[in-house]
């Protein structure tokens, strides 16, 4: 490439630290090796952690429609930049299409399918049988009536209508209920209702910070 | 010889830069003797008081009231004289071995010191019919003349902004125009320990935080309307774009280079060319003019003293 005299001082001096590339840039090709990998866009966006009550700011970089980043934002006077773990994994609760093939999928147990990327995050109900040493895919269809059975069951075997000293408790302590701290106040509100109805004691909603 | 105001990693950087293919070797010639005419020059000038000593306090103040504190009128050049003389000889000497050289020289040789205040002054208060004025009498064109100003008023402003430099990058600033000097940013990199976008003058060399989401040029905060580029995950380069102004600012990600690196964005701003050329062709311009360079402070002063 040449660069002749005359052309080779056709820039201000002012933008860039010393040099400004007026007439060069017109020579300057993007390199092949870069060219290859295909130009790419992104964007930007400030959001808040949908996670606990804490509020930090967040910046999730999307490309081509798919969340590429997540990460706290510097300039947010909560965090500071700064993310728990539950934060920074927020990448993984984004939704993406899954392939019908990677759904159907058999996963081993102790596989980590809550760091996989997020057109492999879990999309439907895996199961594993009592003595089975596999997670097998399931339907709502199956699941929900399956869940509804072992509540009733186990309810049932484990009720207690007094306590120790005769006192009236009708309840169950053979069943425990675990939220999230991503429920909101109306999602603990109805879980709330839902489970003390059942006669559960032992209800934790993870809303701590 | 190694002058002492250079970073130890410049002359490794250097090597790294006439790796890139496509940048011409005259270019990386040209942009590593003006580099070390600079940190010369910083050598020479280090030795005596620039900028007379400004309290943290009254720094502060100014800062609380979005003021830059660096103003050239206010720069001791009295005893600086020779060394900006010898300076400009320096630089017209670099100059005329790509361009015009026996203009050049002429040039070199005609500008007294006091010529040379006058024509950093008139450059860093935009004086676009001074500047005329003395093209026509130079016969040298308007942009080597900013360039020849802009040259010799870097080292200055880098030495008068020296002691605050720390502070700064840690102030509470979020304006779009320099702390310290009221330049414009010219790259910018995103800081390994924290994420922080730090802004950096392309006239003081000071950096300063800026909004991640936000176009460093015309505070723009809309977010459909920012946008970057970039080819690979992995890559720290981004060329971030504003769809209001149509500006671009070329970004380093230092969280993706090695750690035991330094970052040197003077560097990194020659290794990105083909950036700058992307964002050109996209229909975006970084800001190429010297008014852009320096009105943010300009203004910034005016609206204090109203």
């Amino acid at each position: 490439m040449e660069v002749t005299r005359r052309s080779f001082l056709k820039f201000s001096g002012g933008a860039t630290a010393f040099l400004l590339a007026g007439s060069l840039l017109d020579w300057v090709k993007i390199p092949s090796a870069l060219a290859g990998m295909g130009l790419k866009e992104g964007i930007e966006t400030t959001s808040i952690c949908c996670f606990c009550g804490c509020g930090c700011g967040v910046i999730v970089t999307v490309s081509q429609d798919v969340v590429i980043n997540v990460e706290g934002d510097p300039t947010h006077p909560v965090n500071e930049g700064a993310l728990c773990s539950k934060g920074v994994a927020t990448r993984q609760i984004s939704t993406q299409t899954v392939s019908e093939e990677e759904l159907n999928t058999t996963y081993a147990i102790g596989s980590r399918i809550d760091s996989w990327p997020e057109d492999k995050r879990l999309a439907r109900v895996l199961h594993r049988a009592a003595g089975d040493d596999k997670w097998t895919v399931m339907s709502w269809e199956e699941a929900l009536p399956l869940i509804g059975q072992k509540i009733a069951s186990t309810r049932q075997d484990s009720w207690e209508t007094t306590d120790q000293n005769g006192m009236i408790v009708n309840r169950t302590r053979a069943i425990a209920a675990m939220g999230g701290a991503a429920h909101d106040s109306e999602e603990c509100h109805l879980m709330r209702k839902f489970f003390t109805g059942l006669g559960l004691v032992y209800i934790e909603h993870q809303a701590r910070l | 010889m190694k002058n002492s105001s250079e970073p130890q990693w410049w002359r490794e950087d250097l090597k790294r830069l006439r790796s890139v293919e496509y940048i011409p070797e005259t270019y990386i010639n040209f942009f590593e003797s003006i580099f070390s005419a600079h940190y010369r020059a910083k050598d020479h000038l280090v030795k005596e008081t620039v900028y007379p000593s400004l309290g943290r306090k009254d720094v502060r103040e100014m800062l609380a009231e979005r003021v830059p504190f660096i103003h050239f009128d206010r720069m001791s050049i009295g005893p600086l004289r020779e060394h900006l003389r010898e300076h400009f000889r320096e630089i017209c000497s670099i100059i005329g071995k790509c361009e015009d050289p026996g203009r050049i020289e002429n040039f070199a040789g005609s500008e007294n010191c006091r010529d040379l205040e006058d024509l950093i002054r008139k450059t860093l208060s935009y004086d676009p019919d001074c500047l005329r004025e003395i093209s026509q009498k130079t016969g040298i064109d308007g942009s080597t003349l900013e360039f020849v100003a802009l040259a010799l008023a870097r080292p200055l402003f880098e030495l008068a902004a020296e002691d605050m430099k720390a502070m700064l990058a840690e102030y509470p600033w979020w304006q779009n125009y320099c702390p310290a000097c009221g330049g414009t940013p010219f790259i910018a990199r995103i800081r390994r320990e924290d994420g922080m976008r730090m802004l950096r003058c392309s006239l003081c060399a000071v950096e300063w935080k800026f909004a991640r989401v936000k176009c460093p040029f015309c505070n723009n905060e809309e977010q459909r309307s920012l946008r970057f580029f970039y080819y690979h995950e992995a890559s720290p380069y981004r060329l971030y774009i504003c769809d209001r102004c149509k500006r671009y600012i070329k970004c380093v990600d230092e969280r993706k280079i090695d750690q035991t690196r330094t970052v040197d964005l003077a560097i990194e701003d020659m290794i990105t060319l083909c950036f700058d050329a992307l964002g050109r062709q996209k229909g975006y311009l970084s800001p190429s003019s010297l008014s852009e360079v320096v009105t943010p402070g300009i203004k910034a002063r005016q609206k204090n003293k109203e």
